[in-house]
């Protein structure tokens, strides 16, 4: 088979990159879905049907996973093959083959994860909860897809690995460790789909929030934050702003970020200078969250008009914005003091869509919105009008969406530390459940404004692949200036 | 002071040995010298669809 295309240049392999671009609209729809179903089964749990299938605890999980695995996941690793290809000017390596089976292997695992959920099938750990045969499915399509992005990175014509592809293979890398590590488990039959942990009482406690927050770390940030070093410079036309600094900002977030799992752990079994461990650690991320901020904002130094006019810049650099503002909320939220008071409230929930629907869906939007031309061979999107009003839809919902869990969460905590003069419990736990009830309807209406903007996406990425172009002004011109291209 | 209590003692001090590796990385990537180097770097992205190849100091 030749790798090179009668020109001499490396034929990349795109085909693969649009099957990820389907996948992951196809499962953002239905993951955020799910979500707006679940927000609202608690403000109203009549929605609940009274079915086991379809009760909060089973569809809960299959919301995250479903973000997550499925959408996030098809958008990381779609984006990987695309960048490593063209950043190391090769083909991928191991061929069409490979990265078909790596394709339809990661659907299959999304498959058996979520009918397991549905089905009561579930290990019962946060972000973990496919069971062992599920898990050791995902082990063979990770090793595959590392073995593909290694060799093509090995294979590169480029002397330099760019920063992207050292986020990305961190990603690969710690995922793979994590996975094995947090599933180490023994089945109870062979045929059977029950397993329990290798691990006991506070020491499985601990290990699940190695692995949870490091899945925030490493799936949730350093992934998308190689999406954030390839796609913004390539939608401003313009190199990241200081190259130095991003590796500085790789290596810090990699040193420091493995340690501050201990904080979801605060004032439990676990020890307590484990818990400070974890309190500090998460408080130096500061240094490099910010600083890939800055990194990720300044790279619009000179351009900052583009803003005005390019609605997926706009995209991109809002979720670098939100990246910046959930990284600064979380780091407070792990100081002992404050989580006394936010811990196993509706803050954490708000705190985590800060930056699962800021950041990470709204960089994913902008490198899909940026794909999708480049990979159809269109002349550009079929409406940018579609584009701004997905923007300010979704970014209206998300400060619904937040500003309501702020209020609950906060109020909650107040509510569970609340004494009367007689030193008893002033409110019982019902009656906070009762006063959160209309930050939950409104929570649920920001989600569901979130979900028409990905509609919408999906509506104009369709017109956009069958290859029609909308006729149209930008809004706010005034004359007859033609949408910018 | 045998062997085993100089490689306990290494280990304890993981912290610092970190720190030296992460400050070397800090001194390599805002070395003088490497300036050059890394500003050629960040254009890689913008350099994917020619066939030339530069190689790097």
């Amino acid at each position: 088979m030749s790798l090179t295309r009668a020109d001499g240049m490396p034929s990349y392999n795109e085909r693969i990159v649009r099957m990820f671009t389907l996948a992951a609209m196809f499962w953002g729809v239905v993951g955020f879905t799910v979500g707006v179903v679940i927000a609202f089964q608690l403000a109203f749990p009549a929605l609940n049907l009274g079915l086991e299938w379809t009760s909060f605890g089973r569809l809960r999980p299959l919301h995250t996973s479903a973000v997550i695995f499925a959408f996030g996941g098809n958008v990381l690793l779609g984006t990987s093959l695309y960048v490593v290809q063209r950043t190391c000017r090769t083909a991928l390596f191991g061929g069409p083959l490979f990265a078909e089976f790596l394709f339809w292997g990661y659907q299959l695992f999304i498959v058996l994860a979520a009918s397991g959920y549905v089905l009561g099938i579930t290990e019962g750990m946060e972000y973990a909860e496919p069971e062992w045969y599920t898990d050791l499915w995902l082990t063979i399509v990770w090793v595959v897809y590392l073995l593909i992005f290694l060799g093509t990175l090995m294979k590169r014509k480029e002397p330099h690995i760019y920063v992207a592809n050292w986020f990305y293979l961190a990603f690969i890398v710690t995922i793979a460790m994590l996975h094995i590590g947090r599933n180490l488990s023994m089945p109870v039959s062979f045929f059977g789909t029950k397993s329990y942990s290798l691990f006991p009482g506070v020491q499985d406690a601990m290990l699940q929030w190695w692995y949870g927050h490091n899945a925030v770390g490493f799936f949730l940030t350093a992934g998308f934050l190689a999406i954030m070093y390839y796609f913004v410079p390539k939608q401003a036309g313009r190199p990241v702003y200081s190259y130095r600094l991003s590796i500085v900002h790789f290596w810090s977030l990699i040193f420091l970020y493995i340690w501050a799992g201990p904080h979801h752990l605060n004032y439990t079994a676990l020890p307590d200078w484990t818990q400070s461990l974890g309190m500090v650690f998460s408080v130096m991320l500061w240094m490099p969250s910010w600083g890939g901020m800055i990194n990720g904002l300044m790279t619009l130094s000179g351009a900052w008009d583009k803003l005005r006019t390019d609605p997926i810049l706009r995209f991109l650099v809002t979720s670098v914005g939100f990246y910046g503002m959930s990284t600064f909320e979380g780091p407070v939220m792990s100081i002992k003091a404050v989580n006394s008071l936010s811990h196993y409230t509706d803050w954490t929930i708000g705190h985590v869509h800060s930056g699962a629907l800021g950041w990470v869906a709204f960089v994913s939007f902008g490198a899909i919105y940026y794909l999708v031309p480049a990979l159809w061979k269109r002349q550009r999107l079929y409406s940018l009008r579609l584009v701004e009003w997905h923007f300010w839809v979704a970014t209206f919902g998300i400060v619904l969406y937040i500003v309501s869990m702020w209020i609950s969460g906060i109020m909650q905590g107040l509510m569970w530390r609340a004494y009367d003069s007689l030193g008893f419990l002033q409110y019982s736990f019902v009656e906070t459940v009762a006063a959160m009830h209309p930050y939950y309807v409104v929570r649920g209406f920001g989600g569901v404004l979130f979900l028409i903007g990905s509609l919408i996406m999906t509506y104009n990425l369709i017109r956009t692949i069958r290859g029609d172009v909308r006729d149209e002004r930008a809004i706010g011109s005034t004359g007859a200036v033609p949408a910018r291209a | 002071m045998d062997m085993h209590f100089l490689s306990s003692l290494a280990r304890e001090l993981w912290v610092v040995w970190l720190l030296i590796i992460f400050g070397a990385i800090v001194f390599h990537a805002y070395r003088k010298r490497n300036k050059e180097h890394f500003a050629d770097c960040a254009q890689i992205p913008f350099r994917e669809d020619t066939q030339e190849t530069t190689h790097h100091g």
